[in-house]
C-alpha cells in the first residue's frame, strides 16, 4: 500500500510484456502489453476467463516457455532489478526454485508419477542448497511439517499415487517452498481439488506467505479466493490487464465492464466462498486476429462505436493505484450519475 | 520385489505347459505317416519301422507326450535322426551360446545407440542433430538386413580405410557442431572464474571425446569376414568379440533405428507433461530433467519392443547367420526342418519358446519397476 513512500524498486516489475506463440494460423498473442509491480510480502490475484493468458503471463515471468513462444525485446521482467531474460547461466541456474517457485494447477500431473515423494522433495534442496542426503531429508521433513503433512517419514517413501489430492498439493507446495523463494506463483492451485480441501490449501498458502514474507501471485477462477486472500487484483482479458486495483477498491469501485460482468455472474455480491465464474455472453476474443479496439467491446453491455476505434489505454480511475483499460470506466458513469443526481439530493452541496 | 518375481514365475507354469504341448505336437503337423515322410522316398520298410520305433509312434499319443516331457524335464533331449545321430543336447549346446551371445550383444548395441540418440533428438526436436539422427534412423529402418550386413562387411572388412575416414568425418562434424554450441553457451557465463570453469570442464569433455574418436579410428580392429570364434576357443575373448561384432551390429542397426524413433516420440510427449515443467521450475538442469524425470516414464514401449526383439534375435536370424557363416540356432533349425529332424526341431522350439516366455515375463516385471502404479495393481 505504501508504494509512494517506498523509494526502493519493487521485487517484481513487469513492463509492457508480451508473449506470442507461433501457430499454424499465425502469431497468437497470448499476453499483450502487460505491466505491473509487485512488492515483497504482497499477494496479487490474477483473474480472468480460461484462455485469457494468465498461465502464459506467469510462465513468461518465470522464463519457462515452450519453444514456439516469442517474447519481444521491449517487454521487461525485472526481478530485484535484474531482467530475467538477461540472466547469465550461473544466475539462471539458481533462479528457478530459489528466487521464484511455482505451484501448478493439478497435483495429479505436476508430480512425477514414478519418483518417490522423498526424492522429488530433496532433489532441489540438494541441488540448490548443496546439502547432503541426511540434511536434505531433515529439511524435507521440516517442510512437510510446515505444510501439514501427517506422518512425513512414511510419506517420503511413497509415490504420488498413494497420496490424496490435497496431500499431493501440499507436497507440491513443500517442493515450491523448499529453497525459500522470494516469489511464489500459484497457478490455480485449488482448481483440481474438492471444495473442503481448497480452503485448507489456500489457508496454508496464506499462512506461509505471511510467515515467510514472500510475494505471491495467485491465479484463480474463484472470486471468493481473490477477495479473501489477496492484497490486490489484476483482471485479465484477451491477454491484457483490463483492471488492476487493491482488492477492496476493486470490489467497491469496479471500473471495467468486464469486471462487472465477472462479478455479476456470481449469485450474491457479498461473495459466497466458492462462487465460480459463470460464462459471460459471447466468446473470448480470437488472439490471432483480435478485434481492433477494446477486446471486450463485442461482448460489452456499454459498447459505443468509439470503443472499437482503438485499444484503450490503461488509465487511473478513482485513485492512482486503481487502473482500468476502458474509455468510459464505470466509476465515471457513476460519478456522472451522481453529479446529475446530487443537486436534487437533500442536504448535499 | 521378490514376491512379484515369484508370482510371475508361478504364472508361467501353465504357459510353459502349453508351450511344451505345442512343441511336441509339431510332429503331428506332418500329414500322413510321419515316419514314412521322415524316412523319405527311398526308405525301406525297416527304416520306417525303425524311425517309428525311435519316435515311439506306436504308443498312444498321451503316453508319448508324457514320456517325452518326462525325458525333457530330466534333461534327456533325445537324439537327432540325421546321421551321425548326435544327441540333441550336444547340438543345442553348440549353437545356443553363439546365438545368445550375438542376440545379447545386438540388444546391448541397439540400446547403446538408440537411447543417447533419442535423448539428443528429443531434447531439441527439429534441430540439426535431431534431423540427422531421424533421417539416419529412417534410412536404417528401410535397409533390409542382408544389405546392411553386406554394407558393413564392405566397409569394415574390405574397405577399412573408407570406414576410418567415415568415422573420423562424422565424429569431427559432430564435435565441431557441439563445440560451436558450447562456445555460445560459454558467453552466458559471467566472465572470469565461472566462465573459466565452464570452459575448462566442457573443454576436457571435448578433449576426451576427440581422443576416443582418434583412438577408435587408429585402433579400429580387424573384423573377420565370416566364422565364429568361441569364447572358450584358443583365440580368446578378443577374437570372439571381433567375430561377433559385425553380426550383432547388423541386427542392432534396424532395432536401434526403430527404438530410437519410438523412444524419441515417447520422450517428446513426456516432455509436454506438467511434471517436467514442474521439475524445470524447481531449477533442475535440462539434462538432469531429461535423464531422471523423462526417460523412465517414456520407456514403456521401448521395453515392450525390446522383449520382442530379444526373442526374435534368439529365435535365430538365419540371414545374418548365413551371411556371416555362424553356427547358430537359425542355421540348425533350417537344417533340421529341411532334413525332417523332428526331435531337434521339437527341442529347439521348446527352448526358444521358453526363452521367449521368460523374456516377456521379465518385461512384465520391468513394467512394475518402471511404474509403481502397476506394481501395486499386479500383486
Ligand atoms: N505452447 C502454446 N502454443 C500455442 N498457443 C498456446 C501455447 N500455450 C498457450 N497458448 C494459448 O495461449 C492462450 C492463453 O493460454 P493460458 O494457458 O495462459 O490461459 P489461462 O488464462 O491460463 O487459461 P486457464 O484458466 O484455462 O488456465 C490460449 O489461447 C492458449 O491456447
Ligand atoms: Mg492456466
Amino acid at each position: 500500500m505504501s508504494e509512494s513512500t517506498n523509494p526502493s524498486p519493487p521485487l517484481l516489475r513487469v513492463r509492457n510484456l508480451s508473449t506470442g506463440f507461433e501457430t499454424p494460423r499465425g502469431l497468437l498473442w497470448a499476453v499483450d502489453g502487460v505491466s505491473f509491480d509487485l512488492d515483497q510480502g504482497r499477494t496479487m490475484g490474477v483473474v480472468g476467463e480460461s484462455g485469457s493468458g494468465k498461465s502464459v503471463l506467469v510462465r513468461t515471468v518465470m522464463n519457462l516457455l515452450a519453444a514456439n513462444a516469442v517474447v519481444p525485446d521491449d517487454g521487461e521482467v525485472l526481478f530485484r532489478g535484474r531482467n530475467v531474460r538477461d540472466l547469465d547461466a550461473i544466475e539462471e541456474r539458481h533462479f528457478w526454485g530459489t528466487e521464484m517457485a511455482m505451484v501448478f494447477q493439478d497435483p495429479m500431473t505436476s508430480l512425477n508419477p514414478v519418483k518417490r515423494i522423498g526424492r522429488q522433495l530433496t532433489e532441489s534442496i540438494r541441488f540448490h542448497l548443496g546439502l547432503d542426503d541426511d540434511a536434505a531429508t531433515e529439511r524435507a521433513l521440516e517442510l512437510m511439517n510446515q505444510v501439514g503433512i501427517p506422518e512425513p517419514k512414511k510419506r517420503l517413501r511413497q509415490y504420488p499415487h498413494e497420496l490424496s489430492g490435497g496431500m499431493r498439493q501440499r507436497v507440491v507446495i513443500a517442493i515450491a517452498l523448499s529453497c525459500s523463494p522470494k516469489l511464489l506463483i500459484a497457478d490455480e492451485p485449488t482448481t483440481a481439488l474438492d471444495v473442503t480441501v481448497q480452503r485448507q490449501i489456500l489457508d496454508l498458502l496464506g499462512r506461509i506467505q505471511r510467515e515467510t514474507d514472500m510475494a505471491m501471485i495467485l491465479i484463480t477462477h474463484d472470486l471468493g479466493v481473490v477477495a479473501s486472500y489477496t492484497d490486490e487484483i489484476a483482471v485479465m482479458y484477451g491477454g491484457q490487464i483490463v483492471e488492476h486495483a487493491a482488492t477492496s477498491d476493486l470490489f467497491e469501485d469496479l471500473a471495467h465492464p468486464y469486471t462487472e460482468a465477472l462479478l455479476a455472474s456470481i449469485p450474491r455480491i457479498d461473495l459466497p466462498s466458492h462462487a465460480r465464474l459463470q460464462a459471460i455472453g459471447g466468446r473470448p476474443p480470437d488472439m490471432v486476429a483480435p478485434p481492433p479496439g477494446c477486446r471486450f467491446a463485442p461482448r460489452c453491455a456499454y459498447r459505443t462505436d468509439e470503443c472499437e476505434a482503438a485499444i484503450p489505454e490503461l488509465i487511473s480511475v478513482a485513485d492512482r493505484m486503481h487502473t482500468c483499460r476502458c474509455i468510459r470506466p464505470l466509476v465515471s458513469h457513476r460519478d456522472v450519475a451522481e453529479a446529475v443526481v446530487a443537486p436534487n439530493r437533500p442536504g448535499s452541496s | 520385489m521378490l514376491r512379484v518375481v515369484g508370482l510371475k514365475l508361478a504364472q508361467l507354469v501353465p504357459v510353459m505347459f502349453v508351450v511344451s504341448l505345442a512343441s511336441f505336437f509339431i510332429l503331428e503337423l506332418i500329414p500322413g505317416d510321419a515316419a514314412a515322410v521322415i524316412a523319405g522316398p527311398q526308405a525301406t520298410p525297416e527304416n520306417i519301422a525303425n524311425i517309428r520305433e525311435q519316435l515311439g509312434l506306436n504308443d498312444p499319443i498321451v503316453e508319448r507326450y508324457l514320456t517325452w516331457l518326462g525325458n525333457v524335464v530330466t534333461g534327456d533331449f533325445g537324439r537327432s535322426l540325421l546321421p551321425p545321430g548326435r544327441p540333441v543336447a550336444d547340438l543345442m549346446r553348440a549353437v545356443l551360446p553363439v546365438t545368445l551371445q550375438i542376440a545379447v550383444m545386438a540388444i546391448g548395441l541397439a540400446l547403446l545407440i538408440s537411447i543417447p540418440a533419442a535423448l539428443v533428438a528429443a531434447n531439441r526436436p527439429n534441430q540439426p542433430p535431431d534431423r540427422v539422427l531421424s533421417t539416419g534412423a529412417f534410412a536404417a529402418i528401410s535397409l533390409p538386413p542382408f544389405l546392411a550386413a553386406l554394407l558393413l562387411i564392405f566397409f569394415f572388412v574390405f574397405e577399412t580405410d573408407l570406414a576410418r575416414w567415415g568415422i573420423l568425418f562424422t565424429g569431427v562434424v559432430a564435435i565441431l557442431y557441439y563445440a560451436n554450441a558450447a562456445r555460445a553457451r560459454a558467453q552466458r557465463y559471467p566472465a572470469g572464474r565461472h566462465r573459466h570453469r565452464y570452459v575448462l570442464r566442457t573443454g576436457s569433455v571435448f578433449a576426451v571425446t576427440t581422443l576416443a574418436l582418434v583412438a577408435l579410428v587408429v585402433f579400429l580392429p580387424d573384423f573377420p569376414r565370416q566364422g565364429f570364434s568361441r569364447i572358450t576357443g584358443s583365440a580368446g575373448l578378443g577374437a570372439n568379440l571381433r567375430t561377433a561384432f559385425l553380426p550383432a551390429l547388423t541386427l542392432a542397426l534396424t532395432e536401434a533405428a526403430v527404438w530410437m524413433r519410438l523412444l524419441r516420440s515417447d520422450l517428446m510427449s513426456t516432455l509436454q507433461e506438467d511434471f517436467i515443467l514442474a521439475a524445470r521450475a524447481k531449477g533442475m538442469p535440462r539434462w538432469r530433467v531429461l535423464l531422471t524425470d523423462a526417460l523412465r516414464p517414456s520407456s514403456f514401449s521401448l521395453i515392450t519392443v525390446l522383449g520382442v526383439s530379444l526373442g526374435r534375435a534368439v529365435g535365430g536370424t538365419v540371414i545374418v547367420e548365413r551371411i556371416f557363416n555362424l553356427p547358430g540356432v537359425g542355421t540348425l533349425m533350417v537344417q533340421s526342418i529341411v532334413g525332417k529332424d523332428i526331435p531337434v526341431v521339437q527341442i529347439a522350439v521348446l527352448l526358444l519358446a521358453s526363452f521367449y516366455v521368460l523374456v516377456n515375463a521379465g518385461v512384465d516385471i520391468a513394467y512394475g519397476y518402471l511404474d509403481p502404479r502397476i506394481r501395486r495393481g499386479r500383486v
